[in-house]
């Protein structure tokens, strides 16, 4: 269950106070946790946490209050994920065999119907990566279009525009989801 | 001012909703509410970096993460300093790398103490050497180099009246032939033009190279130059 900061959490926070630092930590590092999970990072809690040890030395700089420090944290968490899959990309995967991942033979009907009922993870897999963030950003992160929008380095609009396709594109992959398995 | 938490979900999704136009779409609500459970998880626990920031007292952690790795800088380079310091002093002090280098510079400069001694010897002996009408005491010396006192004789032939003037000392240690009653400084040209060929591989030279260093080659050019 989230919790709200309090205005004097976060006035002892922007002043460098450690005890503002563990309010920040227990109340924002939930929606960093699950903002890299439902990016499907694998170590997510770890990153997360590279977060924290990056943000909190630097929180006396941070301006705009409530939504200030959220913004600035969620920049500094899309800027970890950007690195992320970078470096997961240059980084070969070493992993033993495993037949089930194996994706060179077909799975049988009864493996399909048991992955058409999974969790919204398989559905905003099927979104474009772009409409992906847009929505975690608003939804799990909690932040508005123009904070979305500061983070991506868009314009508003732009970020309406990426939302609405991305709930359109979601409705659809619903809808598919509900009628498939019937 | 804080609003609860619950509401404010409801809320935001159902303001995202509506800026789309889909705010009577349950299905779509629900799938939202899904993508929302992410962030209800409680915070991870954090590990041992994060939690001294988060104790207080604890500011940064860079800083002496950075200070460490100078001062560790310092001292690899203080230690490899030493350590080649101690190596070339320990190789200094070692009497076999002493006379190993004083062989090399021997061997160095033996060549280059033989080669003009030949040079400068060769051609003012060699003359009078041809000049005096082929004893039986010069046969044996030139036998081992023949080509050289060919081309000596070819060159010696004109000027086998002049030569014979200029080199009176010379002529007479030749003619002398004992070796004890020649001094050292003479005795060199009438030996080196024979034994300088097979020298290096030799042994010849070798008694004489533990001298060169007291033997300037000076004695030898001097009287071989006028």
């Amino acid at each position: 269950m989230a919790v709200q900061l309090t205005d004097d959490e976060l006035s002892a926070a922007l002043a460098g106070d450690p005890s503002g630092f563990s309010a920040v930590y227990s109340t924002i590092s939930p929606a960093v946790l699950g903002y890299f999970r439902a990016r499907g990072v694998d170590d997510a809690e770890a990153l997360t946490q590279d977060v924290f040890v990056d943000v909190l030395p630097k929180l006396s700089g941070v301006k705009g209050g409530h939504s200030g420090l959220r913004t600035f944290i969620f920049s500094v968490a899309h800027a970890r994920l950007v690195d992320y899959r970078r470096r997961h990309a240059r980084t070969p995967q070493l992993t033993e065999y495993d037949p089930l991942a194996d994706e060179r033979y077909s799975n049988s009907a009864e493996d399909e119907v048991l992955g058409s009922l999974g969790g919204i993870s398989s559905t905003l897999a099927m979104l474009n990566d772009e409409q992906r963030e847009v929505l975690i950003l608003r939804i799990v992160a909690d932040l508005s279009v123009e904070q979305v929008a500061g983070i991506m380095n868009k314009t508003p609009g732009a970020i309406k525009q990426l939302q609405r396709r991305g709930l359109i594109a979601l409705r659809e992959l619903v809808k598919e989801k509900d009628y498939t398995p019937s | 001012m804080s609003v609860s938490p619950i509401g404010r979900e409801e809320g935001d999704i159902q303001a995202i909703l509506q800026d789309s136009g889909f705010e009577e779409d349950t299905d779509l609500r629900r799938s939202l509410e899904d993508l929302r459970a992410f962030a209800l998880d409680g915070p991870p626990e954090p590990r041992a970096d994060l939690q001294a920031l988060l104790t207080p007292g604890v500011t940064r952690l860079d800083l002496r993460r950075r200070s460490r790795k100078r001062r560790m800088g310092v001292v690899l380079g203080a230690a490899v300093v030493g350590a080649m310091g101690l190596g070339a002093g320990a190789v200094a002090a070692s009497e076999d790398f002493r006379l190993s280098v004083s062989h090399a510079v021997v061997k160095i400069f033996e060549p280059t103490s033989q080669t003009p001694a030949p040079n400068a010897d060769a051609a003012p002996p060699a003359a009078p050497g041809v000049s005096v009408p082929s004893p039986a005491a010069v046969a044996p010396f030139p036998s081992a180099t023949p080509s050289r006192s060919v081309t000596a004789s070819k060159a010696a032939r004109p000027q086998a009246p002049a030569s014979a003037t200029p080199a009176p000392g010379n002529a007479a240690a030749e003619h002398g032939g004992s070796q004890a009653k020649a001094p050292a400084v003479p005795l060199r040209p009438t030996t080196v033009p024979a034994t300088p060929v097979p020298a290096p591989p030799g042994a010849g030279p070798r008694p004489f190279a533990s001298l060169l260093p007291l033997l300037p080659t000076l004695p030898g050019t001097v009287p071989g130059k006028p």
